[in-house]
């Protein structure tokens, strides 16, 4: 091993199978390098007296982004036979040492590591990673490598935690859905998305990238809302309980009540009736609501406890 | 079934007498183990499902004869009493919580005959007025190794001179030859779990077909055993309405209604997280295709409404087809789901004990011997302990 600096035009950028980075441009990055340079230096491989990147990929593409290629690179370069998998793992976690690595970077390096390396038992590279080593888990590693641009950059943009990609990786192809990424849905929204569309797809035997297509052209909205498209998904996939919560709601319209009362029913449906909410802020809605209760009692009644025939 | 070539024996510390030496004419004795605890063998590395080609025979540990261990919420349960002489199962249904929540991995049966009706035996003794309804069907498929081990024998004779309780056999085999000699005294019913053609090839894997177990159902009627349906899991998909009823209608062709002491229905359910490991185990399934919900003891269950638009249809098939003197309940149903098909609910999980004795004193002249009392029912003196996974 030995820290020396090399031109940036010298290093070879283009041996991928060493990367673990979902993705390169990192414009922060680059402006602290703007700013301050380069201080921590990169890991080059020395293979035929040339040097090959093996760590430091972001800092290389941002280099040959905005600097010259004459620009000397603070490297360690390393000889084939110092290249262990250890050595090249410490190399990884030493890129995790605040524990920001999202999962799929992780998973990345693992795979990468796999490839590179002949490795008997890769249980320590899974543990020091902190990767489940599980059969389920095992299932999906590979997969990872191999879905589209556009969810690698979003699992990796919001740090997506391995339980939450596992489920919809295994949910179904995430090729067939990578327009639910321009609708912008929170994390829990986008799961519950990605399972119904799954079972759809199941229920109906459609495509899932079908299915999402027609409704996407049916919801009239523009921008379409993330939460448009979670009901409009919810109805499809749940359709008893959608009419069941629309009758309750056409129930108490019904009743004609002031504009501060609202209903709730059990969500599963378990409990028969609903629950009426109002909202008082005054002596006078006090009074509005006393006089529409005595009105309506009956009715009323009958929406508080009974279960509505669908 | 059962391939003799298929199945070894484990015989742990402990297991003797005629159940052991049954086994042994049918299989060899891989191992004899020092052991006298199966969740012993295999420390700290379970297998993700059941070992389905060893037999493990063992003496009994703790209690096994208890209370149906039912559901929280408030759904009502029967008060049935199990009694786990045996666990596991062959079979390889989609939907059955024994795939997937293990203590001890093989298929188990407790050689100590005399342990285990003792244990029975003391129970029942503790509220003579009482009659218990028991059963070997909640932990195993009753009567899917029986042909070669005839442990339930020794049960339906204990039944067979035991005046207050009744023996029950579930199982969705078609194994009952052995059973055809006994003397059973019209004390043990031989009681079939019942679906469709369509849902038994798509769900229940290595089961009989229901033609087979309608032909065992003719056998048991000729040989005088009270018989009990279960409609259960009940299952929702697209042409379920035709297929039930052409079950129905085949079901009462080979069961006299004066027979069957009762029939169950209860739609699917199961914990959530069973959700996962169904489909891992059975990709192909469609079985989470309806609306589930999760219900008031936490299990997923269809929605309310869907439920009762099933159990509407199936009730009305088999009063039409099997008249209105049967026996029909629900299997963990709340009192609303009770009153919306059945027009009426037990107020209690005692009453609905009450309402059986009751039935089954009018339909069985005999069974009991004298007319049973509500208040003995209301008060359920052992406390329910759920065998929650």
């Amino acid at each position: 091993m030995e820290l020396m600096h090399i031109p940036l035009e010298q290093i070879q950028i283009q041996n991928s199978h060493f990367r673990y980075r979902t993705h390169l441009t990192d414009e922060k990055l680059a402006q602290t390098m703007k700013n301050s340079g380069i201080c921590d230096p990169v890991y080059l491989l020395i293979r035929d007296k040339s040097p090959s990147i093996i760590d430091g990929f972001k800092r290389i593409h941002v280099l040959s982004e905005h600097f010259p290629s004459s620009f000397p690179v603070p490297a360690v370069t390393l000889k084939e036979k110092e290249l262990t998998w250890k050595t090249h793992l410490a190399l990884v976690l030493n890129q995790d040492t605040r524990g920001t690595l999202p999962f799929i970077e992780k998973v990345w390096a693992y795979q990468m590591l796999k490839k590179n390396y002949a490795i008997r038992d890769d249980s320590e590279i899974l543990r020091a990673l902190n990767l489940p080593d599980r059969p389920d888990y095992h299932k999906i590693y590979p997969q990872l490598t191999r879905i589209p641009q556009e969810w690698i950059r979003f699992f990796t943009d919001h740090l997506v935690p391995g339980r939450r990609i596992k489920t919809m990786v295994e949910a179904i192809d995430l090729k067939s859905c990578t327009s639910l990424l321009n609708v912008v849905p929170g994390l829990n929204r986008l799961e519950q998305m990605i399972i119904m569309l799954s079972e759809i797809e199941k229920r109906e035997k459609l495509p899932a990238a079908k299915i999402l297509q027609n409704l996407l052209i049916d919801i009239q909205e523009e921008p379409i809302r993330s939460e448009t498209l979670f009901l409009r998904l919810r109805e499809i996939r749940f359709p008893l309980r959608s009419k069941y919560e629309k009758k309750l709601d056409d129930a108490l319209k019904a009743l004609h009540p002031p504009p501060f009362v609202s209903t709730q029913c059990d969500k599963n449906g378990e409990r028969p009736g609903a629950e009426i909410f109002a909202n008082i802020q005054s002596p006078k809605d006090s009074e509005e609501f006393l006089s529409w209760f005595e009105k309506k009692k009956d009715s009323i009644n009958t929406l508080l406890n009974e279960r509505l025939e669908l | 079934m059962t391939n003799k070539n298929k199945k070894s024996l484990i015989v742990l510390n402990g297991a003797q007498g005629e159940i052991l030496q049954q086994f042994k004419r049918f299989y060899h004795v891989e191992n004899l183990i020092s052991a006298s605890n199966p969740e012993d063998l295999l420390p700290g590395n379970k297998p993700e499902h059941v070992i389905k080609n060893k037999i493990l025979l063992s003496k009994s540990r703790g209690q096994i004869f208890k209370p149906c261990p039912g559901t929280s919420g408030e759904y009502l349960c029967c008060n049935y009493w199990v009694l786990n002489q045996s666990m596991n199962c062959p079979f390889n249904c989609s939907y059955c919580i024994l795939q997937y929540y293990l203590n001890n991995p093989y298929l188990t049966v407790f050689t100590d005959t005399e342990q285990i009706i003792a244990q029975i035996r003391d129970r029942m003794a503790c509220e003579p007025r009482r009659f218990f309804r028991i059963g070997t069907g909640e932990l195993a498929d009753s009567l899917a190794l029986n042909e070669e081990g005839h442990f339930a024998q020794p049960l339906i004779r204990f039944a067979a001179h035991t005046p207050n309780m009744i023996l029950e056999l579930k199982t969705k085999s078609d194994r009952i030859q052995s059973l055809l000699q006994e003397n059973h005294k019209g004390k043990t019913i031989l009681a079939w779990s019942i679906n469709p053609p369509a849902v038994i090839a798509a769900e229940e894997h290595g089961t009989a077909s229901l033609i087979r177990r309608l032909n065992a159902v003719k056998l048991a009627v000729r040989a005088g055993y009270k018989l009990a349906f279960h409609f259960d899991p009940i299952l929702d998909y697209p042409s379920w309405k035709k297929d039930y009823e052409t079950t129905i209608q085949q079901l009462f062709l080979v069961a006299p209604s004066s027979q069957i002491a009762w029939i169950s229905m209860g739609t699917l359910r199961f914990p959530p997280d069973m959700k996962e490991k169904i489909l891992n185990r059975f990709p192909a399934t469609q079985l989470l295709n309806p609306e589930m919900v999760r219900g008031m003891d936490g299990k997923l269950r269809y929605f309310k409404p869907l439920r009762i638009h099933l159990y509407r249809h199936i009730y009305q098939l088999l009063r039409k087809y099997g008249g209105p003197d049967l026996f029909i309940y629900f299997c963990m149903e709340d009192p609303e789901t009770w009153r919306a098909v059945m027009d009426k609910a037990p107020d209690s999980n005692g009453e609905l004990d009450y309402w059986f004795a009751r039935h089954l004193y009018h339909h069985f002249p005999g069974l009991l011997t004298e007319p049973p009392r509500l208040n003995d029912y209301l008060h359920f003196n052992t406390p329910r302990h759920r065998d929650q996974p």
